[in-house]
C-alpha cells in the first residue's frame, strides 16, 4: 500500500509578479509504500525540501498531484499522523523543553497525565530530560535537533518526514537520529527523509530516489540499483559513492526500476 | 477546535509578554499622565477635565502602538523563522492559526489597556476627579477601536511585508476617524466614479467617530444611550468580516 503517491508533481516558484522563477521540481512520481525507509537523496539545492513540503500542504503544486494516505495533503485528518521535522529545527526559543511538547500536545488534543507522560516518554528517547527546562534558545544544534525529532516522535506518527536530519551533526548525534529511525521502522512507521549524504542512506534506506535539478533520475532499492548492468559479470557491486556521482554526471535513468 | 485557539493565543500572549514595546509604551503613559496632572494649572478650573482629556489620548495611542508593533508581526515572524511549519503540520487550521493570533492580541492589549487605565484612574481620583461610569465606557470603546484596529494590521499581515502594513493599517486607523467627513464630501462630488468611490469607501474603513466620546466626556455632557451595546456590535461585525479576509489571504499563502 502506498502511503505517500505523487502524479507529475510539479513545482515552480513564482516571483513577486507571479512570473516563473525557479523550477525546483518538475514531473516528480513517486511512491511511498507503508513500512518502509526512503531516502531522498540529492545535492543542494535539487528540489528535496520543496518536495517534502508539497506533501506535507506547505507549499502547493504548480501542475501534478500529490496524496498522502489517499487524501490531499492538507486534510486536517492527516496532520496527526505525520510528523516533520524540518531542515533545521524551528521552534518558539523562548519556551523550554518541557513547555515546547506540552503546548504541541495540546494542539493534538492531549490533556493532563497522558500529556504529561507522553511529554516524558518522548524527552526520554532522545536525550533531553536533563535540560527540560532550559529555553530552546541556550540549545546547541544538536540538542536543536533532537528536539525537532522529538516533536515529530510526540504524534506517535504512521508517517515521519525528515528533512535532512542529521545535518550538521557530530558522528554521534547523526548516529542516534541514525538509531531512532531504525527503531521507528521497527515499530512500523513509514519514514522518508531526505538527506545530501550518501552514507547517511546507505545502512538506512530500503529503497532511494535521486534528484537532480529537480528531477528524479534514479529509483529503487539499494541493492538493485548497485548492480551495474555492463559488470554484473564481474559481480562486483559498486561503491555507492561511486554510484552517486556516476549517476548524476550521466543523469542515466537506463536502471531505473520501480 | 476551541481548545486548540486557546492554546495558540496563550502561546503568543507569552511570547508577546518579552516584548520592551509593551513596557516602553506604558512608561511613556505613564508619565504623559504624570505630567498632565502637573501642568493642569493652565486650566485653571478645568483641571480634571484638561487631565481626562490628555489620560484617554495618551491610552487610546499607546494601546495604538503595542497593537500595531505586535500584531503586526506576529504572522511574518511566524513564516521568517519559520516556526509555522511545525505549527501547521500539526491539526490547526488556518483559520484556528489566525483567531490564535487575533485573541493573542486582543489578552495582550487587553492587560497593558487595563494596567494604562488603572494608572490613569489612579492619577485622576488621586488629583480629585471622581470616576464616573461614563469614564469607564470612554475607556471600554477605546479598547473596543484597538480591537478593531489589531485585526486590521493582522489581515494586513499576512499579505503586505510590515512596513507596508503599518503605513496601510495607521492610514485606515486615521480615516476611521474621518468618516463623516469622507461621506459628506463623497455626497457632494460631481463625478458618479469619485462619489462612489468615496461613498463606499467610507463604509469599507472602521468608523470609529463611533467609539470617540472623549469630547462628551470632557464637557460633561451625557453619553448617548446605548452606545456601549452598538459599538459592542459593529465592533463584532466588524471584525468578524475582517478576520475572514484574513482567513481567504492567508488559505492560499504558501508558508
Ligand atoms: N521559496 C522559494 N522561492 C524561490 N525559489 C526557491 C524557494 N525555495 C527553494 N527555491 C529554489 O528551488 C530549488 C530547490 O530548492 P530546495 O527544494 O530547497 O532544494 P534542496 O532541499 O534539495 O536543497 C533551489 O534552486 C532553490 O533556490
Ligand atoms: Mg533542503
Amino acid at each position: 500500500m502506498s502511503i505517500i503517491k505523487t502524479e507529475n508533481l510539479t513545482k515552480v516558484y513564482k516571483d513577486f509578479w507571479g512570473r516563473p522563477k525557479t523550477r525546483a521540481l518538475s514531473e516528480l512520481n513517486l511512491e511511498i509504500h507503508k513500512g518502509e525507509i526512503f531516502g531522498l537523496l540529492g545535492p543542494n539545492g535539487s528540489g528535496k525540501t520543496t518536495a517534502l513540503k508539497l506533501m506535507l500542504g506547505l507549499i502547493f503544486p504548480t501542475t501534478g498531484k500529490v496524496s498522502v494516505m489517499g487524501k490531499p495533503p492538507r486534510d486536517i485528518s492527516l496532520k496527526s499522523k505525520i510528523g516533520f521535522m524540518p531542515e533545521e529545527s524551528y521552534l518558539y526559543r523562548f519556551l523550554n523543553a518541557s513547555e515546547t511538547l506540552c503546548f504541541y500536545g495540546q494542539l493534538l488534543g492531549l490533556k493532563g497525565k497522558e500529556l504529561n507522560n507522553r511529554v516524558d516518554r518522548v524527552l526520554n528517547i532522545v536525550g533531553l530530560d536533563r535540560v527540560r527546562t532550559q529555553p530552546l534558545r541556550e540549545y546547541s544544534k544538536g540538542m536543536s535537533r533532537r528536539m525537532g525529532l522529538a516533536q515529530v516522535l510526540l504524534k506517535e506518527p504512521e508517517l515521519c518526514v525528515l528533512d535532512e536530519p542529521t545535518i550538521g551533526l557530530d558522528p554521534i548525534g547523526a548516529g542516534e537520529i541514525k538509531d531512532i529511525i531504525q527503531q521507528l521502522k521497527k515499530e512500523g512507521t513509514t519514514v522518508l527523509f531526505s538527506t545530501h549524504l550518501l552514507s547517511e542512506a546507505e545502512p538506512l534506506c530500503d529503497r532511494i530516489g535521486i534528484l537532480y535539478e529537480g528531477r528524479l533520475i534514479t529509483m529503487g532499492a539499494l541493492t538493485d540499483l548497485l548492480e551495474v548492468k555492463d559488470e554484473v559479470e564481474v559481480k562486483v557491486r559498486e561503491k555507492l559513492e561511486e554510484f552517486y556521482i556516476r549517476t548524476i554526471k550521466n543523469r542515466d535513468t537506463s536502471h531505473f526500476s520501480k | 477546535m476551541i481548545q486548540r485557539i486557546f492554546t495558540l493565543s496563550l502561546i503568543t500572549i507569552k511570547e508577546s509578554i518579552n516584548k520592551k514595546v509593551i513596557y516602553l509604551s506604558i512608561f511613556f503613559a505613564l508619565i504623559i499622565i504624570l505630567v498632565s496632572r502637573i501642568f493642569t494649572s493652565i486650566t485653571p478650573g478645568a483641571e480634571i477635565a484638561f487631565m481626562t482629556d490628555i489620560g484617554l489620548v495618551t491610552i487610546s495611542f499607546f494601546g495604538g502602538m503595542i497593537a500595531l508593533f505586535l500584531a503586526s508581526d506576529f504572522i511574518p515572524d511566524e513564516i521568517r523563522k519559520r516556526t509555522i511549519y511545525t505549527v501547521l503540520t500539526y491539526p490547526v487550521r488556518r483559520f484556528e492559526f489566525i483567531l490564535g493570533k487575533f485573541l493573542g492580541i486582543s489578552g495582550v492589549v487587553l492587560l497593558s489597556h487595563s494596567l494604562m487605565s488603572l494608572i490613569f484612574l489612579a492619577v485622576l481620583s488621586l488629583s480629585g476627579g471622581a470616576i464616573k461610569g461614563d469614564l469607564m465606557i470612554a475607556l471600554a470603546l477605546i479598547y473596543g477601536t484597538l480591537l478593531i484596529f489589531s485585526s486590521i494590521v493582522i489581515m494586513g499581515s499576512t499579505f503586505l511585508s510590515p512596513l507596508i502594513n503599518i503605513v496601510f493599517s495607521l492610514f485606515f486607523y486615521l480615516l476611521g476617524h474621518l468618516v463623516t467627513y469622507i461621506r459628506h464630501l463623497g455626497e457632494r462630488m460631481e463625478g458618479a466614479f469619485i462619489k462612489f468611490f468615496l461613498i463606499f469607501f467610507s463604509y469599507i474603513v472602521p468608523d470609529l467617530e463611533r467609539f470617540e466620546v472623549k469630547d462628551k466626556l470632557v464637557v460633561g455632557s451625557a453619553l448617548p444611550i446605548g452606545i456601549t451595546g452598538s459599538c459592542f456590535l459593529y465592533a463584532m461585525v466588524y471584525i468578524v468580516c475582517v478576520m475572514m479576509l484574513t482567513y481567504v489571504a492567508f488559505n492560499e499563502r504558501e508558508v
